[in-house]
């Protein structure tokens, strides 16, 4: 596997590039950054195969956990093709993640040289040597080795001092077994680094790592319960990032875990992160919700002058933003850009897009805030008493997070069902009768051909369907979103707009 | 009688038996039959997209009046134009009455002269679906064939009770007849019923003829009665109902059933065992069923069924959907799809004999298959020699 950098902006630290040279599929190519699709036992939730071919690429890069996969592991290893011709994805670009980030993970017992992997069979207690069976294996394209992420913003000194010397113990005894593996050798391999909040052992850790013989980081160990990643502001995550980012290698690859707050994600971009996965759009679906916070493309630039990397190689067409990356020079945008800001168009259940003009800082003015955090309570008492009526069968239904960054205009709302800015709730009874798609603009499957009140009623009678329109929608969504970040750091030098 | 709603044009006849292979032109779509109607209670089936039951080779699907009655509601399906719109699917449909549905499912459902009384499912009130509710109610979601309301009896119920209820039926039938406000764009179907009783059935059909509607339903079977009871009430019913309108056997899916039945000279069938079986983990095979669950197949890297052609057959092995299919509802999808994969294709076969008139030979190839060593079950024997069939032994 290799990764080259093709664009680099000057005002931040976001960058395009170029994933390649892996050896299922030499000419392939997968522009960073880039969400790959998350998985659970190996399929994309509540999609097969032919429903993939119908809605989307069926040969998009997906991300599985060894830990919602592991169950697999004695029927992978007689089938000797690899994970994901074993679970119907053979034509996936495959990374193999280590822990699964779209779920609560109970506290594990690590060992001193073992990490739990919490699978469907209970709490799995591995060493760098099974992991790396694991992976000889599921034979993913690339994978991050073995490492204890068991941290949050809780943890003490002592937890994330350990979490840092167990990860660098074990990537020293996967990075052996991966050079000398006939299986793995040309297979990526991405370190996690470790620390959690702690900024003298995410330094020592990001140290270490950098030196290792390896393909790329994951800045690990942010949270243990990845339902309630939405809920983590960037402000909270920012000094261990920016700490991390200094100590790591700049051309190689960066990728961050989790269900992140879509805002949370850009800012993310801008620092420097190439690889992301599509939990939120899992988890939105799983609550019975549709995405639908608006991050339009861009070919405004703001005053900012953009620098292009020379690609070494033509761009091929799935990269075509990449050719020639210089933007057109346009005027900067009085209504889009001049507050520097991610302006966000929530398309309300009432079906009228609100604009919610201009959203500065994403952070309210004072009295606002007081405003928004009243208005806040009430809605998540309502949006409590729906959940608890309607549940999706089997599936997880997590807390709700409380309503956060309220704009004024979703401040002037009455709906109950909203559970944050960038999605809403299909639950709501004010959508009963809306004959109109999730999102009018949307082209994807669902949105061409169901309406939200068809929606809304297959979640009320618990109907198998719901489900499937809605991660179609939320998964479309989501890769749009990432095609317009490829496309705004390109012309803008950022994603953050 | 003209009407729009439903044509019926028979292609060929089998020259031995009562089988035939006919076109059934309906408002949304031209049937093949004989055909198996899947069964898409709530206005969808079990996780599937529109299109791929259309890929499926699915033509006409059913939906259930009283689920879709208490939601999403007659009101709201009558405002997005009914249920073709809200779902999304441009083929046939057929709803039930209700009546059915309401009897088994409902405890304390009580049956008078004027309906179907029973406590609303929040327990707060006492409803009546009479037929004249269930014609409106099936008018709003507008199936291309809905059916009269019927007043059903379990199967082995006798005596008075069973002559009563195949009596009202009568009546019933034509209540639901005036009720109906759309005789141009949907076809109500009357059910044969008389429970196990020769001569009450005979009557009750030659009553149902006189009404001539555009089609026909046997109802009241598939209650566990005998399967010697089953073929002869299905061939008896058939046979005093219209050559030239389609004959519709309520409740039947299992692979031999259909096959005798198709026999018999019925064309339309439905069930939610397939569907239902999936769900159980269940993948139909020639030779049956087998459960997906058992550990048998956990290192099993063959398809379900290694000639089937669905999407699941195409791409998945018997040990991938082992290993997921209690955690994941894409194992439910991909039996569901194969399932009603192998249903169609039955079908589908069933009507390319009739038509290359090689049906008897396809009845025998099929019974061999089912039973390998050739020991057919007396019925199937008696049911297939009735219209001349003979298997060997
Ligand atoms: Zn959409
Ligand atoms: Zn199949």
């Amino acid at each position: 596997m290799r990764f080259s950098k093709v664009f680099l902006s000057e005002s931040t630290d976001a960058s395009l590039g170029v994933i390649s040279g892996i050896k299922r599929f030499p000419s392939r190519e997968i522009c960073t950054p880039v969400a790959f699709t998350y998985t659970k036992g190996g399929s994309v939730p509540h999609l097969t195969r032919e429903v993939l071919e119908m809605a989307f690429d069926a040969s998009m890069p997906v991300v599985m956990p060894a830990e919602n996969i592991a169950f697999a592991y004695e029927a992978v290893k007689v089938f000797q093709n690899g994970m994901t011709s074993f679970s119907g994805l053979s034509e996936s670009i495959f990374w193999c993640s280590q822990f699964d980030h779209a779920v609560n993970s109970p506290k594990s017992l690590n060992q001193k040289d073992k990490v739990a992997l919490w699978t469907r069979f209970g709490k799995k207690l591995i060493d760098a040597d099974s992991y790396m069976d694991m992976m000889e294996a599921f034979k993913p394209d690339l994978f991050t080795v073995l490492s204890n992420n068991d941290t949050n913003k809780t943890s003490s000194n002592k937890q994330t001092r350990k979490s840092v010397d167990q990860s660098i113990s074990l990537l020293q005894k996967c990075v052996e077994r991966h050079k000398n593996s006939s299986i793995l050798k040309d297979t990526g391999i991405l370190a996690g680094i470790q620390g959690g909040y702690n900024v003298h052992d995410r330094t020592r850790c990001a140290e270490t790592m950098s030196k290792a013989e390896v393909d790329g980081f994951v800045i690990d160990g942010l949270f243990t319960n990845g339902l309630e990643v939405e809920n983590i502001t960037f402000e909270d995550i920012e000094p261990v990032i920016k700490v991390t980012m200094d100590h790591l290698p700049k051309d190689k690859l960066k990728a961050v875990y989790g269900a992140w707050n879509p805002d949370v994600i850009l800012k993310l971009v801008d620092m420097g992160v190439d690889l992301f996965d599509t939990s939120l759009a899992y988890l939105s679906t799983e609550k019975g919700c549709a995405l639908n916070f608006k991050y339009p493309k861009t070919t405004k630039r703001s005053s900012e002058v953009l620098e292009t990397v020379p690609t070494k190689k033509s761009a091929s067409s799935e990269c075509n933003l990449l050719t020639n990356g210089v933007a057109t020079v346009d005027k900067p945008d009085d209504d889009l850009l001049v507050n520097g800001n991610w302006c966000v168009i929530n398309t309300m259940p009432g079906g009228q897009p609100v604009f919610s003009d201009r959203i500065v800082n994403s952070v309210s003015s004072e009295d606002t805030n007081v405003q928004n955090e009243k208005e806040t309570r009430k809605d998540t008492n309502k949006t409590d008493e729906l959940n608890h009526k309607s549940k999706l069968p089997k599936l997880n239904t997590p807390p709700d997070p409380p309503k956060k960054k309220a704009t004024p205009a979703e401040v002037e709302e009455k709906s109950a069902a909203k559970y944050s800015s960038f999605e809403f709730s299909l639950r709501d009874p004010s959508v009963r009768e809306e004959f109109i798609p999730l999102d009018p603009d949307c082209l994807c499957l669902t949105c061409k051909k169901h309406t939200r009140a068809y929606i809304h009623h297959l979640l009320k009678t618990k109907e198998l369907l719901a489900p499937v329109l809605l991660m179609i929608h939320n998964l479309h969504h989501y890769q749009m979103f990432f095609e317009n970040i490829r496309h705004n750091v390109k012309h803008c030098g950022k994603a953050f707009i | 009688m003209f009407d729009s709603a439903l044509s019926f044009e028979v292609l060929a006849k089998c020259g031995t038996s009562k089988a035939r292979t006919s076109l059934m032109t309906l408002p949304h779509y031209t049937v093949e039959t004989p055909m198996f109607m899947p069964v898409g209670t709530k206005g969808t089936m079990k996780g599937l997209l529109p299109d791929q039951l259309k890929t499926l080779d699915c033509q006409i699907i059913l939906g259930n009046t009283y689920h879709l009655g208490l939601q999403p509601g007659s009101e709201l399906l009558e405002k997005v134009g009914g249920l073709h719109n809200f779902m999304g699917w441009d083929r046939a449909l057929l709803t039930d009455s209700g009546g059915f549905q309401m009897v088994s499912l409902l405890k304390f459902a009580e049956i008078t002269e004027e309906g179907v009384k029973f406590q609303s499912p929040n327990g707060d009130k006492e409803c009546m679906l009479t037929p004249e509710r269930s014609i409106e109610i099936q008018n709003a979601i507008g199936a291309d064939i809905i059916m009269q309301l019927d007043d059903v009896v379990p199967t082995l119920e006798k005596g008075q009770r069973v002559v009563e209820a195949s009596e009202r039926t009568i009546r019933w039938l034509d209540r639901c007849l005036v009720a109906h406000k759309r005789p141009k764009e949907q076809s109500i179907f009357p059910i044969v019923q008389g429970s196990l009783i020769p001569n009450l059935r005979i009557k009750n059909a030659e009553e149902l003829v006189k009404r001539n509607t555009n089609g026909y339903a046997i109802g009241g079977l598939s209650g566990g009665e005998a399967k010697d009871d089953f073929w002869k009430i299905v061939k008896l019913s058939a046979d005093h109902l219209p050559e030239d309108k389609p004959r519709y056997c309520m409740g039947v899916g299992w692979a031999v059933d259909l096959v005798i039945c198709c026999a018999l000279g019925v064309d339309l069938f439905d069930c939610v065992f397939p569907t239902r079986t999936a769900r159980f983990g269940c993948g139909l095979v020639k030779s049956g069923q087998i459960n997906l669950r058992q550990k048998a197949f956990e290192f099993d890297m063959e398809p379900i069924d290694p000639e089937c052609d669905c999407s699941t057959c195409k791409t998945y092995t018997r040990a991938y959907i082992h290993s997921i299919i209690s955690a994941e509802t894409v194992a439910c999808h991909l039996l569901s799809v194969h399932n009603l994969a192998f249903q169609m294709r039955l079908m589908r076969s069933i009507r390319e004999s009739i038509k290359q008139n090689r049906f008897p030979e396809f009845v025998k190839d099929f019974m061999r298959i089912n039973y390998p060593d050739g020991q057919f079950p007396l019925w199937i024997v008696e049911s297939l020699s009735s219209v001349n069939i003979t298997l060997d032994r």
